[in-house]
């Protein structure tokens, strides 16, 4: 659809690199070839969402940069939003889990708000294409899609009223929609650093963020106080680097 | 006539870009609402893009001027805040195809509807900056502050708009003026526009005699 829009083109044909595997006989159980070739279409589908966008995005385009067969794409998906959103499914599944893992293994609402979303913002400043397709492409990749996307919202959202509510009395909880809000406010945040490719900056944010989630939960003194700690935190690794 | 034809082919892409989404959106169907031939669509628009984003334009217009004005007429900053927010989500709830195409569509239209999107975004965000000099101003809160309760609402408004619940809007205004106010204004004043904002809403909810 924008076709002079485009930084490069994903249509350069590859050489096989070292995760595809061999063509013709190579005594591999039918079973193991199945499974990788499935992921290595999903890890093209990410790939050629980041360059191309998912309007431009078209099966050819996967299936060159996955190196599997046209007819082996179709045995395995009916098509490109097909494709997608079971790339979508696998990397918000990835993400969910490692947020999840850092909540649970942190005690208490500050702790688990923090490094829950130094968790979130970590995996979108690692994997830049990843982000790409789950936060900024997944808004152009229809209905089906964007349910998904809001409901992967709702589960952040929950997370913080759990938190919350195991914390608080009742009269100390903000305005119903306040979670929403807050992860609506990251979600914007991150989705314009990552449309301008600035993703990496992300985890530079995580004080002065922590301090707009936290803010309607435990107040103006301590949420400044946790932006103090916080900042001075981070500090001693941007010394390192100036210094390096 | 020309520019007739010219604003009857923008309204026909509203009404197609919000029915279809922009990705399934064709000319055809934009021809065929306006009632207008396909050479007169290309005598005003190159392509699709061109008139999708034309009429974006002129929504964001639309609804960047009815937020600023209803945010000027307030007198304190608060006050302000709560005009230019109900303002916003009256409109948006008022105009469903408006909302459609300004608040999803143009996340979907490719690289330039994004661009004039993130301006969008940044208007509105400078528009919410609280001023040093106002009284009810008190508390500090770091920059991203802005950006994150711009992206809030904006949050908020995406995921009714996409489950059909556009109408639900305005009764969203006190928990959205809540979460606006509170990282300047301080706790007590945000829980009075809250409370004071519930009030009304419930006030008008009441049948008239």
């Amino acid at each position: 659809m924008f076709p002079s829009a485009l930084p490069e083109s994903p249509r350069k044909k590859r050489q096989r690199e070292p995760h595809q595997l061999p063509a013709g006989r190579h005594g591999l159980p039918r079973s193991f070839v199945v499974e990788n070739q499935r992921q290595r279409i999903l890890a093209a589908v990410a790939d050629v969402c980041s360059s191309a966008g998912y309007v431009a995005m078209s099966v050819e385009d996967i299936v060159v940069t996955s190196g599997v067969s046209r007819r082996t794409f179709y045995d395995n998906f009916r098509g490109k939003e097909d494709v997608y959103l079971a790339a979508y499914d696998e990397v918000s599944k990835q993400l969910l889990t490692r947020v999840y893992a850092a909540y649970e293994a942190a005690d208490g609402l500050v702790a688990r708000v923090r490094d829950s979303l130094n968790a979130f913002l970590t995996f979108v400043a690692e994997e830049p294409a990843f982000a790409d397709m789950c936060i900024v492409e997944v808004m152009a990749a229809g209905p089906t899609a964007i349910e998904r996307r809001n409901r992967t919202m709702e589960a952040f959202s929950r997370m913080i009223e759990k938190a919350a509510a195991e914390e608080l009395p009742k009269s100390k909880l903000p305005p119903a929609l306040t979670a929403e809000t807050l992860v609506g406010g990251i979600y914007e945040v991150v989705y314009s650093r990552v449309l301008q490719g600035r993703g990496g900056e992300l985890p530079d944010l995580l004080p002065d963020l922590l301090f707009s989630v936290l803010l309607p939960y435990v107040g103006q003194e301590t949420a400044t106080s946790l932006l103090k700690n916080e900042r001075r935190r981070s500090k001693p690794k941007a010394g390192k680097q100036a210094g390096a | 006539m020309v520019s007739n034809q010219r604003e009857r082919i923008l309204d026909a892409v509203l009404q197609a870009a919000s029915r279809s989404g922009y990705a399934a959106m064709r000319i055809e169907d934009v021809i065929a609402i306006a009632g207008v031939s396909r050479r007169t669509f290309y005598d005003h628009f190159a392509n699709k893009e061109e008139a999708f984003l034309a009429a974006y334009e002129l929504v964001l217009d639309q609804l960047l001027s009815g937020v600023t004005s209803a945010f000027a007429s307030g007198e304190t900053w608060p006050s302000r805040v709560r005009r230019g927010l109900a303002a916003f989500l009256n409109l948006l709830a008022s105009e469903p195809v408006l909302a459609q195409v300004c608040v999803v569509e143009a996340l979907a239209a490719g690289p330039r509807a994004l661009a004039r999107r993130t301006a969008a975004m940044q208007a509105f965000q400078s528009l919410l900056e609280p001023p040093a000099d106002d009284a009810l101003v008190t508390a500090y809160a770091p920059p991203v502050a802005i950006e994150a309760i711009v992206g809030g609402i904006y949050e908020v408004i995406y995921s009714r708009v996409t489950s059909q619940r556009t109408h639900e809007l305005p009764s969203l205004l006190p928990s959205l003026l809540h979460s606006a106010l509170l990282p300047f204004v301080g706790a007590e004043v945000a829980e009075t526009e809250y409370q004071r904002t519930t009030l009304s809403a419930a006030q008008r909810a009441l049948p008239t005699p």
